[in-house]
């Protein structure tokens, strides 16, 4: 196909803008890793900018990964990412495939039942003292079974169903199979696109969980990742003879230790993550 | 395939319940009489790490097991544990305004029918600190010792000696130096990018005494001016006293020099240092622990070796005071507080009475404090503590001293190499004192809000985007917005009660 030069024009300028935001977007990660891994002086001595180190150290890692249970909040954080995803991922396909279904039972009335939390939501302390009454507290459960469905993702769900052709399931129907067949053997492997995207906002929701963890989990090492960081960021704002203030290079090694794992996921499901959004959109 | 299914949904079922639960401990009861008494320790300010021996040598001590709880300082945890009826043994209160509220709400042990067992706790405080706990006769906390003053102005003096300028001593002089700086280019970049004076401001900053104007507002003999000081023997919010505004009008004038660094009010201590380190800062206000440790001095001298911050040799003066710093009169806000429920568990009530009790002895003094004798340190002839190299590694101790410290033989024996600016700042600088930590806040009516409204007015002053001719206008909202008759009504009230206010 032969370009006319307006339109090559007009490809590089569109090009020359996504890359100018790519740039952008990738300066303050690289700024991030850099500072990390630059010796605290020679940051000092570069005036606090440092896009490629001269010289590497893991000095701040190591400062880091002595933090009060650090190794134990990782481990944590870990486990409720991984085990809390699979089973958010497990029972919000389960719901969403019953609400998708035409044939449901007052569908109408678990519709607006599971909407409910969308617009209303119980508050900090009735929360706690489900949490309490429950016998979650102090316990890596409280994290998983108190937010086991979000109705956000719930409703992109359901409506990814929804658009699943009716013919599938009566064909599947014909063949004799039940709806534990149908839904595990025929939707969901023509659903990998929002799986892979309510499986992300459910495992980044999880790998960034501070507020559960302060509230519910009284031992320290039962905590996440999250709240070693925010208790190292917060030493440099108090007044204590006994306090070092962190540096700018420890205070960076936290945050690739907490943001990078999650980070290194985007790249393998960006390209159901895209195709799961707007294919939740179109109905709903 | 329903098997494989079935097997998965199982298998996370088992996950949750199996590898995630644990019983939630129960903090009202104390178990079976041969079992030690367990008690819980909540909102601690640090957490303490897996490798703490003070803890563990504190309950062999006592034959007790002691559960920390830290939250990072962040009262709200203890709120939701409050209203959710699940309430730990021992609580860390922050602030006198919420030991009110709790007591309010009944969920405080009245500790006046139980100071005959608590002896050296109650020889420990003087009658004016065990007053600022009492709520109606009744004793709802157990105070703190107070600390010392850590703060005071502090100054680049190598580039006072570069200049051949002379130490300021009054704000005339000051300008000089900062308009010196500035022109100099010191730091050498050939940029003129410094901004000679700088600090930290907003509530933590108030709170830790390290407020960026502090030496200009003590200067003028007031304190911060969201606080409340005693002016004439009465409650007066600072900010409405016209020396306030007089040193507001003195930062102006250095502001409008361009010797002020416009983002003060985002620094955070960290981001500070850098500035200070990188020669784009030459005066400071803050404490000796972030200028003087060896730490500390290594890192502002990483970019220049002949960096020398030290403080002031003499204070700003003028007609109204001497510049120092403003402190809190209580010394230390914070309180621990015990479970009204447990009067119904005496067994742990006694084991907590005599943990306080215990901690207020010069032998569990020095454990809190410097560590184990023979591992952190040993004694001398004298009697006196000596630091032992281990000692350096109890970096969260201040978090465990429950009592407080005495923290003059404390920062003595574990920063001796800072001495000399320990010293100073504790005996030298003026500290003018304010009282909002003893006033018992009134009834629906929130302090924090006029403090913060304060605090971001003051800034805008500052910095010119609210002209002083609305300075009138500020105060009359400070009276009709918010209230500021109520509070005062409320400050002077609590502080004649306390004997501050005759």
């Amino acid at each position: 196909m032969v370009k006319s030069r307006s339109n090559r024009i007009y490809n590089f300028i569109i090009n020359s803008i996504l890359i100018l935001i790519g740039i952008i977007c990738f300066f303050p990660m690289l700024y991030v890793v850099s500072v990390s891994l630059t010796p605290y002086d020679e940051f000092l001595r570069q005036g606090g900018i440092v896009l490629f180190p001269r010289h590497i150290t893991f000095e701040a890692y190591q400062q880091f990964w002595k933090e009060p249970y650090v190794k134990e909040c990782f481990g944590n954080t870990v486990f409720i990412t991984v085990v809390g995803t699979a089973a958010n991922v497990f029972v919000t396909v389960l719901m969403a495939y019953a609400l998708s279904r035409k044939n449901l039972m007052f569908k109408k009335f678990f519709t607006i039942y599971c909407l409910i939390p969308l617009l209303i939501s119980g508050g900090m302390i009735p929360t706690y003292l489900i949490v309490k009454y429950t016998r979650l507290l102090n316990s890596l459960a409280a994290f998983i079974i108190p937010s086991l469905v979000s109705p956000y993702v719930l409703l992109i769900t359901r409506a990814f169903f929804s658009t699943i052709d009716a013919g599938l399931y009566e064909s599947a129907r014909i063949d004799g199979a039940g709806e534990f067949r149908i839904l595990f053997s025929i939707i969901i492997p023509v659903s990998m696109p929002i799986i892979a995207t309510i499986g992300l906002m459910y495992g980044v929701a999880h790998w960034n969980e501070y507020f559960k963890s302060i509230m519910y989990i009284s031992d320290s090492s039962k905590r996440t990742l999250q709240v070693v960081l925010r208790e190292m960021l917060n030493r440099a704002n108090k007044l204590e003879a006994d306090i070092s203030v962190p540096t700018r290079t420890l205070q960076m090694a936290g945050v690739v230790i907490t943001a990078v794992p999650i980070i290194m996921v985007y790249p393998f499901l960006q390209k159901h993550f895209t195709q799961g959004i707007m294919l939740g959109a179109i109905k709903g | 395939m329903k098997k494989r299914i079935l097997i998965l949904a199982l298998c996370l079922i088992m996950t949750l319940t199996s590898a995630c639960s644990s019983s939630p401990s129960d903090t009202t009861t104390s178990g079976s009489p041969s079992d030690p008494v367990s008690i819980t320790i909540f909102g601690l300010p640090v957490t303490v790490p897996d490798t703490d021996p003070i803890i563990p040598e504190l309950e062999k001590r006592l034959g007790i097991d002691i559960n920390i709880e830290s939250t990072g300082g962040d009262e709200s945890v203890l709120v939701a544990r409050l209203a959710g009826g699940n309430i730990p043994d021992v609580f860390r209160v922050t602030t006198i305004n919420n030991l009110s509220s709790y007591y309010q709400n009944g969920v405080l042990l009245d500790l006046s029918k139980y100071m005959d067992k608590m002896p050296n706790v109650k020889k420990m405080f003087t009658e004016q600190q065990w007053a600022r706990v009492t709520f109606n006769g009744g004793i709802y906390g157990i105070p703190r010792r107070p600390e010392a003053n850590y703060n005071c102005w502090y100054i680049r003096h190598d580039w006072l000696e570069k200049l051949g300028l002379k130490d300021p001593e009054t704000f005339d002089d000051l300008l000089n130096v900062a308009i010196a700086m500035k022109d100099a280019d010191l730091d050498g970049n050939g940029k003129n990018d410094t901004y000679p004076i700088s600090g930290t401001y907003g509530s933590w900053a108030k709170a830790a005494g390290r407020d960026a104007f502090q030496g200009f507002f003590t200067a003028y003999g007031v304190t911060c001016p969201e606080t409340m000081m005693i002016s004439d023997n009465k409650a007066v919010m600072a900010v409405t006293l016209p020396e306030s505004r007089l040193a507001i009008e003195e930062i102006r004038r250095f502001v409008d020099a361009g010797v002020v660094e416009p983002e003060i009010i985002s620094n955070t201590w960290g981001v500070l240092r850098e500035k200070m380190a990188t020669g784009k800062v030459g005066i400071c206000f803050g404490g000796w622990a972030n200028f003087s440790k060896p730490a500390e001095a290594k890192t502002l001298k990483a970019v220049d070796p002949n960096a020398n911050w030290a403080p002031f040799k003499k204070q700003i003066k003028t007609k109204y005071g001497e510049s120092g710093a403003s402190d809190s009169a209580s010394g230390n806000d914070a309180v621990y507080a015990i479970n009204a429920d447990l009067a119904k568990d005496p067994k742990k009530l006694d084991a907590i009475l005599n943990m306080f009790n215990y901690m207020a002895t010069e032998e569990c003094d020095r454990l809190l404090s410097f560590g184990i004798e023979g591992v952190h340190y040993n004694i001398d002839q004298e009697g006196k503590v000596v630091k032992l190299d281990k000692m350096d590694e109890l970096t969260y101790g201040w978090g465990i001293q429950f009592l407080g410290r005495d923290d003059m033989v404390y920062c003595m024996t574990k920063f001796a190499n800072c001495a000399e600016y320990i010293k100073y700042c504790a005996e030298d600088i003026t500290v003018l004192k304010h009282y909002g930590q003893m006033v018992e806040q009134p009834e629906g009516y929130n302090v924090s809000d006029i403090e913060a409204y304060v605090m971001e007015q003051i800034a805008q002053f500052i910095y010119g985007t609210r002209s002083m001719s609305e300075w009138d206008s500020f105060i009359s909202t400070l009276y009709n917005s918010y209230s500021l008759d109520r509070y005062l009504k409320a400050a002077n009230e609590s502080l004649i009660k306390l004997g501050y206010i005759k």
